[in-house]
C-alpha cells in the first residue's frame, strides 16, 4: 500500500490519541496532516491541504450528529476522498444508514477490536461498505433475523398446505375484501359459497382444536401473519 | 260554659257526699289525717292509719279516695310503683271528688317523674291543671280542711313539677316552679311541707347567687330541715336532709365556705355525728361526710324507705368516690344498686336513677381500671338513658293535632269559599262561569309567571351555574396536571441527559480493553500504551466524579407529590417482605397501627423500604427489624430498629449533622458498604419537604445508634389532623359538619381502639369548631366519646362536664316542653272547629248538590279539560331537572294534542325557553366530560413519567454506586505492570476485571435505557419572536425581532434558554443566522472569551457544568425528532467575547395558528 494522507476528526482528546496511537503503530503508511476537533477547526484544515483519507467522529462536542453534515459536503465536493466514520453510537442503528446515504465508505464502532489495519487498506483499496467486526455483527444479527422469517414463510406454506387460492384469499380479506368482491377476482374462480367453506377450512388448518371456536375472518388473517403465510408490508391486491 | 255546667253535678255530688255518715266520717278524716301526719315520721304508722281509713270509709267515697291516695303514697314510698299506680287507677275508678282525683294526679306525677316516663308525666300534670282550673273557680266553696288539702295538693305539683325540670337541666323552670310552691307552704298549717319546699331548696340547683352564696343558703335551708324534722321525728326530712349536706361536706370548696361562714352550726354537726364514723383511712372531712350518710342511711332504714335507702348508700359511695377509695365507693354503688334492684322485676324501674348509679359504677370500674366493667356499665347507662327518652308519643300525638287542624280550617275556609260562590254563582250563572273558565284559560297562557316556571327556571340557572363552575374547575384541573407532566418531562430530559454522560464511559472502557488485549504484541512499548490505560481511567473517573456531583445536587430537587394518606397502606406494602426476612432468619415487625399523614406516598414508601433495607444489610442471622410509628403532637414519628451491627458515634454525627458527607465513607468500618447512600437520600426528601411548605416545619430526620447493639433510623411527618385545622380555618366554610362528622369517626375508633389520648384530642377538636345550629344528635355522640375518653384516662373534670353536656343535651333533645301544653290547646280548637264544621258541611251539602245538578256538571267538564292541561304543563316544569332529557319533547308533545288550539303558543314559547338554555346546559356538560377525559388521560401520562424518573433515579444511583470503584482499581492495577512488567497472568486478571466492569456497567446501562421515554418529541412550527419573547421576559435579555419560524418543541426550547441562562451572563444577547435549511439562534456574551480547553470541554461530559449537557440533549432530542441529522449546538470566541449557537430546521409559518 501505498504512503496516504489522513485528516482526524475527534473531540475527544484520549480518544484521538488512541486512535492516533492505532494508525502510528499499525499503519505505517500513513500520515497524520492533522487534527481537529470540531467542525471548524476542520474545515480550516481541509483549506490548508487534501488529505486521502478522512477518520471521521460522527459527534463533535455539542452537535451529536454533525459527522452524518459534514460527510455528505465532503462527498459532494470531493467525490473521490475515502471517508471512514467513527461512532460511538451502537445503538442508534438510524444513524448508521444516515451515515452510509451521505456517502461514507465505511463505519467503524467504537467498541471490541476499533480500528484495524485491514479496515483501512480496504478504504485505501477502494472498497466500499467497510465495517469492523462488531458493526457486522450487529449487521449479520439483523440479517438472520430477516431470513428467518422469510423461512419460516417458506416452511409455513408446507406445515399448513397453503395454496395460491389460499393465499390470494387470506390476503384479500386482509386488504378488507368482502367474500363477494374476492368471487368477483378474475384469479379466483371460486363461489362465494366455497370461499365460505374455505374460509372454515383455513381456520381448522391454522387453529388447533380447542383454539377455533369464534374465529372470524379477522382473527384468521392475524394468524396468517403470524404465521408468516401473508406479509403485512407486502398486501397489494390482484387486478379485478 | 261547658265546663262549668259539667262541674255544677260534681259539686253537687260532693257537698251531698260529706252531709252522709257523719259518724264514719270523722273517724275515717281523724286516720286520714294521721295518715298524711305520719307519712314522713313512721310510713307503717301511717300505712296502718290509711287502712283503717280505707275500711270505714264505706259509704263515704271522698274519704276512701282520700284513704286511698295515703295508702298509694307509701305504696310510693316503699318503691311499689306497680302498686301505687293501681291504687290510684281504683281511685280514678270510683272517685268523682276533682280535689281526691287532684291528690291522685300529683301522686301519679311523682311516680312517672320517678320511673322517668316524661309522656306520662305530662299526661297527669294536663289532666291536674285541668281539674285545678275547675277547683279554683269554686274556691270559695271549699271547707277549711278541703283547702289545706288543695294548698297540698298545690304544694306537691309545683315541688314535683320543679323536681321534673331540674332533672331535665331546665333550671329556670324549675326555679320558676319552685317559686309558685313558696305562696302555699305554711309551717303553721302544714309543717311537712313546709319541710318538704324547704328540703327542695336547700337540695341544690333552686337558689340563685354566686356558688358561695349558693352554698349558704342551701346549707341554711337544710340545717333549718334537720333541726326541725329532728324535733319533730320527721325521719324522712331528717335523713335527707344529712344525706344532703354529706354531699355538701365531701366536695371541699364548699366545705370551705362553710367552715368559714357557718363554723357554729358546721361544728355542731361535726361533733354529732363524727362517732358514726370511725374509719381513719378517711381525712377528718370525709370521715364527717361519710358519718352523715350513715345516719342517714340508719334513719331511711329505720323509715323503711327502700329507695332513699339506696339513694343515701349511693350519697356514701359518692364520698368516698371523691375522697379516692374507690373499693369502699364500689361497695357502697352495689349495695345502692342492689337495694334498688329488689324491685327490679316490677314493670316500673326509677330508671332515670338506675341509670346514675351505672354511671357512678362506670367512673369507679374505671378508676380502679377494669375498662371491660367500666365500659359495661357505662353501656347500661346509655341505654337507660335512652329509655327515659320521652315524647315520642306526645310529638305524634301533636303533629296528628295540628295536622287536624290544618286540614279542619284549610276544609272550613273552603266550605266557606263554595257558601259564597253557591250564593254567587245563583246570581250570576253565565259571567261566573266564563269567568272562570278564562281564569283557567289565562292560567295557561300565563304560565310563563307561575311559581312552576319560576323555579324550574331557577333549577335551570342553578345547572347552568353549577355546569359552569364544574367545567371551570375540570379546566383548572387539566391545567394543573398539565404542568405536572411539563415539569416531569423537563425532570425526564435531565435524567436522559445524565445517561448520555453514563454512555460517554463505554468508548473508554471498549479502548481499554483494546489495549489490554495487545499489551503482550506491545513488547518496549508496553509502558507508552500502559499510560495511556491510566489516562482513560482518569477520563472515566473524571466522569463518574461529575455523575456523583449530578445525582447529590439533584437531592433537594425532588418533585414531591404531597397527599394525604393512611400509613397502615405504607405499611402494607412493607410487610409482604416479611418472607423475605424470614429466608434470611431475621424477624420483620410492622405495626397494626395507623395515623393519617400529610407527605408523597411514593417517597415515603421509598424512604421506608431504604430504611428497611439497610437494617436488613446489617443485621445479623437471628435479629430483628421493627418498624413503629408513635403520634407525637402534631407529628408522626416512624422509626426503623434494629438489632444489627450498629454505627460508630463518629458515623451517627456525621449523618445527623452534616448536610454532604461522602457516603463510602459511612460503615467503613463494617464488611459491608453503602451504608450512606440510602440514608442521604432520605435525608434529602426530608430537606425537600421542608423546603416545600412550613407545614412540614416538623419533618425531621435522625439516627440513633450503639455500636454492636443495633440502630435506629426515624422520620417525621406532619399528622393530618393539624392540616385539617388550617383549612377549615382558611379555606372551608362549608363542609364545616363534614369535619365534625369526619372528626367524630376518629373519635369513635381512637376510642374503639384504646388510643384514649387521640380520642380526646380529636372530641376536644371537633367540640371547638361546632357551632350549635349543628345536628344535635352529633353533640350528643361527641360529648358522649369525649365523656368516654376522659373517664379511661381518669379525668373527673372532664369527664363530669362532657357527661353533664351529653346528658343535659340528649335530655333537651328528646323533650320538648311546650309539647303538653300545645297538645291542650290543639284538642280544644279541635273541639271547637268541629261544631262549626259539622253545621257548614250540612249546609253546604244541601247548596253544592243544588248548584251541581243545576249549573256546574258540563260546565266543569271544559274547566276540567284547561285545568288537565295546566297539570301537565306545571307537572312537566315541576319534574325539573328530573326530565331534563325529555322535557322539550314533552312540551313538544302537549302542544301537539292541544284541544283549544289557541293555547298552543305559550305552549311553543316555554318549550323555546327550554330549548336553548338545555342545549348549552349539554354542551357544558359534554365538555365537562372531554376535560374529565382529557385529565384522566394527563394524569396516567403524568404517573407513566414520574415513575420512569423515579426509577432512572434508583438506577442511575445504582449504576454510579455499583461502578465507581472499577476506574481507580485498573489503573491501581496498570500502576503495577508499569513498575513490575507486563506478564501473561496480570495481563490476563487485568482483561477479566475490564471486561467485567464493561459488562456490569452496558448491563446497567440498558435497564437504565429500558426506562426512558421512548415516544418522539412532538415538533410543532414555533416563532422565533415568541422564544425570544420567553427569554427577555423571564431573563431580561436583549433580542432582535425576526419573523423566522422553526420546527421545535415549545416546553424544551424554554428548558433550553433556562438553561443557557443559568449558566450565562444575563447581559448576553440572542440573535438569528441563517444557513442552508436551518436557522441558528445565536447567544452573543460579549467579554472575556472562553480558553481553549473551556472551548473543547463544553459538551463534554467532562463539562463542569450539567447545564450545558442539558442543552446538547435538548438539541440531540430535536434532532432525532425532525429526522435530519446534523443540528448543531456549537461555543465559539468571537472578536468581543463569545456565542453559543444551536441550530433548529426552519420551517413556514403554521397556516391555522
Amino acid at each position: 500500500m501505498d504512503k496516504f494522507k489522513v485528516i482526524i476528526v475527534e473531540d475527544d482528546k484520549l480518544e484521538l490519541k488512541g486512535t492516533q496511537q492505532i494508525l502510528q503503530t499499525e499503519v505505517p503508511e500513513a500520515e497524520i496532516i492533522g487534527t481537529a476537533t470540531g467542525e471548524a477547526d476542520f474545515w480550516k484544515l481541509m483549506r490548508e491541504g487534501q488529505p486521502d483519507l478522512v477518520l471521521l467522529d460522527l459527534g463533535l462536542g455539542g452537535s451529536t450528529t454533525v459527522g452524518v453534515d459534514i460527510c455528505r459536503q465532503l462527498r459532494t465536493r470531493y467525490a473521490s476522498m475515502k471517508i471512514l466514520v467513527f461512532t460511538g453510537e451502537i445503538l442508534n442503528e438510524r444513524l448508521w444508514v444516515e451515515v452510509l446515504t451521505a456517502g461514507a465508505d465505511g463505519i467503524i464502532l467504537k467498541t471490541g477490536n476499533l480500528l484495524q489495519r485491514d479496515d483501512i487498506v480496504q478504504v485505501m483499496h477502494g472498497r466500499h461498505l467497510v465495517f469492523n467486526e462488531p458493526f457486522l455483527e450487529k449487521v449479520m444479527a439483523r440479517f438472520r433475523k430477516v431470513v428467518c422469517k422469510e423461512q419460516a414463510s417458506v416452511d409455513a406454506f408446507v406445515e399448513y398446505e397453503i395454496d395460491e387460492y389460499d393465499e390470494r384469499f387470506l390476503r384479500h380479506l386482509a386488504l378488507g375484501y368482502t367474500k363477494d368482491m374476492i368471487a368477483g377476482l378474475r384469479q379466483m374462480p371460486f363461489s362465494t359459497k366455497s370461499l365460505e367453506k374455505r374460509q372454515v377450512d383455513l381456520t381448522n388448518r391454522l387453529f388447533p382444536e380447542r383454539e377455533r371456536s369464534g374465529v372470524n375472518a379477522v382473527r384468521l388473517v392475524v394468524r396468517a401473519i403470524q404465521l408468516h403465510i401473508i406479509d403485512p408490508e407486502n398486501l397489494v391486491a390482484d387486478e379485478q | 260554659m261547658k265546663a262549668k255546667a259539667a262541674l255544677l253535678p260534681i259539686i253537687a255530688l260532693f257537698i251531698a257526699c260529706s252531709s252522709v255518715g257523719e259518724r264514719n266520717a270523722k273517724v275515717v278524716s281523724e286516720n286520714n289525717d294521721l295518715a298524711y301526719r305520719l307519712r314522713y315520721t313512721d310510713i307503717s304508722a301511717s300505712l296502718q292509719a290509711a287502712k283503717k281509713a280505707y275500711s270505714c270509709s264505706s259509704g263515704n267515697p271522698d274519704g276512701k279516695a282520700e284513704a286511698l291516695n295515703n295508702m298509694a303514697y307509701v305504696a310510693y314510698q316503699q318503691m311499689r310503683y306497680d302498686q301505687t299506680l293501681h291504687l290510684l287507677q281504683h281511685v280514678y275508678g270510683f272517685s268523682r271528688n276533682q280535689l281526691e282525683l287532684l291528690c291522685a294526679d300529683v301522686l301519679t306525677m311523682k311516680v312517672m317523674q320517678r320511673i322517668g316516663r316524661g309522656k306520662s308525666f305530662f299526661d297527669a300534670r294536663l289532666r291536674a291543671q285541668r281539674r285545678l282550673s275547675r277547683i279554683l273557680s269554686e274556691e270559695s266553696n271549699l271547707t277549711e280542711r278541703q283547702k289545706h288539702r288543695l294548698h297540698y295538693a298545690l304544694t306537691e305539683l309545683h315541688i314535683v313539677a320543679s323536681t321534673y325540670y331540674y332533672y331535665l337541666g331546665q333550671d329556670s323552670a324549675a326555679r320558676s316552679e319552685i317559686q309558685e310552691a313558696a305562696q302555699y307552704v305554711n309551717l303553721e298549717t302544714d309543717t311537712t311541707q313546709w319541710l318538704y319546699y324547704h328540703y327542695m331548696l336547700g337540695s341544690g340547683g333552686l337558689v340563685d347567687g354566686t356558688p358561695e352564696e349558693v352554698t349558704i343558703t342551701e346549707f341554711n335551708h337544710l340545717f333549718r330541715v334537720y333541726t326541725l324534722a329532728k324535733a319533730n321525728h320527721f325521719t324522712y326530712f331528717e335523713a335527707n336532709a344529712l344525706q344532703s349536706l354529706s354531699a355538701m361536706v365531701a366536695d371541699s370548696i364548699r366545705a370551705n365556705w362553710l367552715k368559714q361562714q357557718r363554723i357554729d352550726a358546721y361544728s355542731y354537726l361535726f361533733g354529732e355525728h363524727i362517732q358514726w364514723q370511725k374509719d381513719s383511712k378517711l381525712s377528718l372531712r370525709y370521715q364527717f361526710a361519710a358519718a352523715l350518710s350513715h345516719h342517714s342511711i340508719a334513719l331511711f332504714q329505720q323509715y323503711r324507705d327502700l329507695f332513699q335507702t339506696a339513694c343515701a348508700m349511693r350519697t356514701l359511695g359518692e364520698v368516698y368516690f371523691t375522697a379516692e377509695h374507690y373499693d369502699d365507693a364500689l361497695k357502697s354503688f352495689r349495695k345502692a344498686l342492689h337495694l334498688a334492684s329488689d324491685y327490679r322485676r316490677s314493670p316500673y324501674q326509677v330508671t332515670p336513677w338506675l341509670a346514675g348509679i351505672h354511671e357512678n359504677l362506670s367512673l369507679t370500674y374505671s378508676a380502679l381500671g377494669d375498662k371491660l366493667s367500666a365500659d359495661n356499665h357505662r353501656n347500661i347507662y346509655l341505654d337507660l338513658l335512652d329509655e327515659s327518652r320521652q315524647n315520642k308519643e306526645l310529638d305524634s300525638r301533636k303533629a296528628l293535632l295540628k295536622q287536624e287542624v290544618h286540614s279542619e280550617q284549610v276544609q272550613f275556609f273552603f266550605l266557606l269559599l263554595l257558601v259564597v260562590l253557591v250564593a254567587a254563582l245563583s246570581i250570576l250563572y253565565y259571567r261566573q262561569l266564563k269567568r272562570r273558565s278564562l281564569s283557567s284559560e289565562r292560567q295557561v297562557r300565563e304560565i310563563g309567571s307561575s311559581d312552576d316556571f319560576k323555579q324550574a327556571k331557577h333549577q335551570l340557572q342553578k345547572l347552568l351555574q353549577e355546569s359552569e363552575d364544574c367545567l371551570e374547575e375540570s379546566r383548572e384541573e387539566c391545567e394543573v396536571v398539565q404542568q405536572r407532566i411539563l415539569n416531569e418531562q423537563k425532570r425526564h430530559i435531565l435524567q436522559r441527559t445524565k445517561l448520555s454522560v453514563v454512555y460517554a464511559i463505554i468508548p473508554y472502557l471498549d479502548r481499554v480493553i483494546a489495549e489490554v488485549r495487545k499489551l503482550d504484541e506491545m513488547g518496549k512499548n508496553a509502558s507508552e500504551h500502559l499510560s495511556y490505560v491510566q489516562e482513560l481511567c482518569t477520563g472515566m473517573m473524571t466522569i463518574n466524579d461529575r455523575l456523583t456531583s449530578w445525582i447529590q445536587m439533584q437531592q433537594g430537587k425532588l418533585g414531591l407529590q404531597v397527599s394525604r394518606f393512611p400509613l397502615k397502606d405504607i405499611f402494607g406494602v412493607i410487610s409482604m417482605q416479611q418472607h423475605a426476612f424470614a429466608q434470611q432468619q431475621l424477624l420483620l415487625e410492622v405495626p397494626e397501627i395507623d395515623f393519617l399523614v400529610k407527605g408523597d406516598k411514593a417517597l415515603t414508601l421509598f424512604m421506608v423500604n431504604t430504611l428497611v433495607d439497610n437494617a436488613r444489610k446489617f443485621t445479623p442471622v437471628g435479629g430483628k427489624v421493627t418498624i413503629l410509628a408513635d403520634s407525637i403532637d402534631d407529628f408522626v414519628e416512624i422509626s426503623v430498629c434494629d438489632t444489627g451491627v450498629g454505627l460508630s458515634q463518629e458515623d451517627v454525627q456525621i449523618l445527623n449533622a452534616s448536610k454532604v458527607y461522602d457516603p463510602s465513607r459511612i460503615g467503613t468500618k463494617n464488611a459491608s458498604k453503602g451504608f450512606g447512600f440510602g440514608i442521604m437520600n432520605c435525608k434529602g426528601i426530608i430537606n425537600s419537604y421542608k423546603k416545600l411548605s412550613s407545614l412540614f416545619n416538623v419533618c425531621d430526620f435522625g439516627v440513633e445508634s450503639q455500636e454492636g447493639q443495633g440502630s435506629r433510623f426515624w422520620f417525621r411527618l406532619p399528622r393530618v389532623l393539624s392540616l385539617l385545622f388550617v383549612f377549615i380555618f382558611t379555606s372551608f366554610a362549608h363542609p364545616m359538619p363534614q369535619r365534625c362528622y369526619e372528626l367524630f369517626d376518629s373519635t369513635y375508633n381512637a376510642n374503639l381502639q384504646g388510643r384514649f389520648v387521640d380520642a380526646w384530642y380529636y372530641a376536644d377538636s371537633a367540640l371547638s369548631i361546632v357551632e350549635e345550629p349543628i345536628d344535635t344528635s352529633l353533640l350528643v355522640s361527641l360529648y358522649n366519646e369525649q365523656a368516654i375518653a376522659a373517664q379511661a384516662l381518669g379525668d373527673w373534670e372532664t369527664y363530669r362536664q362532657s357527661n353533664a353536656e351529653c346528658v343535659r343535651l340528649h335530655r333537651l333533645f328528646s323533650t320538648d316542653l311546650s309539647l303538653a301544653s300545645d297538645c291542650q290547646r290543639l284538642e280544644k280548637m279541635n273541639e271547637d272547629s268541629r261544631v262549626l264544621y259539622v253545621l257548614i258541611v250540612l249546609l253546604l251539602i244541601a247548596s253544592l248538590a243544588l248548584f251541581y245538578m243545576v249549573v256546574l256538571r258540563h260546565r266543569l267538564r271544559h274547566r276540567a279539560s284547561l285545568k288537565d292541561l295546566y297539570q301537565r304543563l306545571s307537572s312537566v316544569l315541576h319534574s325539573f331537572p328530573k326530565n331534563a332529557d325529555t322535557l322539550v319533547d314533552e312540551l313538544k308533545d302537549i302542544s301537539l294534542n292541544l284541544d283549544q288550539p289557541q293555547l298552543r303558543q305559550p305552549v311553543c314559547e316555554l318549550q323555546e325557553k327550554f330549548t336553548s338554555a338545555l342545549a348549552k346546559l349539554q354542551e357544558n356538560n359534554e365538555f365537562i366530560e372531554d376535560f374529565k377525559e382529557k385529565s384522566q388521560k394527563q394524569r396516567f401520562e403524568h404517573d407513566r413519567l414520574y415513575v420512569m424518573n423515579q426509577i432512572l433515579d434508583n438506577s442511575l444511583s445504582t449504576i454510579k454506586h455499583e461502578t465507581m470503584y472499577f476506574p481507580s482499581r485498573i489503573k491501581q492495577m496498570t500502576d503495577d505492570m508499569q513498575q513490575k512488567g507486563v506478564d501473561a497472568e496480570t495481563q490476563h486478571t487485568l482483561l477479566d476485571l475490564v471486561t467485567y466492569y464493561r459488562h456490569i456497567y452496558m448491563l446497567l446501562y440498558e435497564q437504565a435505557q429500558r426506562q426512558t421515554d421512548q415516544g418522539l418529541l412532538r415538533l410543532q412550527s414555533l416563532a422565533i419572536r415568541d422564544l425570544f419573547a420567553y427569554a427577555s421576559k423571564i431573563y431580561g435579555i436583549e433580542t432582535h425581532p425576526t419573523e423566522i419560524y422553526v420546527k421545535g418543541n415549545e416546553t424544551l426550547l424554554h428548558m433550553l434558554f433556562d438553561q443557557m441562562f443559568a449558566v450565562v451572563p444575563e447581559d448576553a444577547s440572542l440573535y438569528i443566522e441563517e444557513h442552508d435549511s436551518m436557522t441558528y439562534i445565536v447567544c452573543h456574551v460579549s467579554g472575556q472569551p472562553l480558553t481553549h480547553e473551556q472551548l473543547s470541554d463544553l459538551f463534554s461530559p467532562q463539562t463542569q457544568r450539567l447545564e450545558y449537557l442539558v442543552m446538547r440533549q435538548i438539541v440531540r432530542e430535536h434532532d432525532t425528532a425532525c429526522g435530519h441529522p446534523g443540528l448543531r449546538l456549537v461555543a465559539e470566541n468571537t472578536e468581543a467575547g463569545y456565542k453559543i449557537s444551536f441550530s433548529l430546521l426552519s420551517t413556514h409559518k403554521p397556516t391555522n395558528s
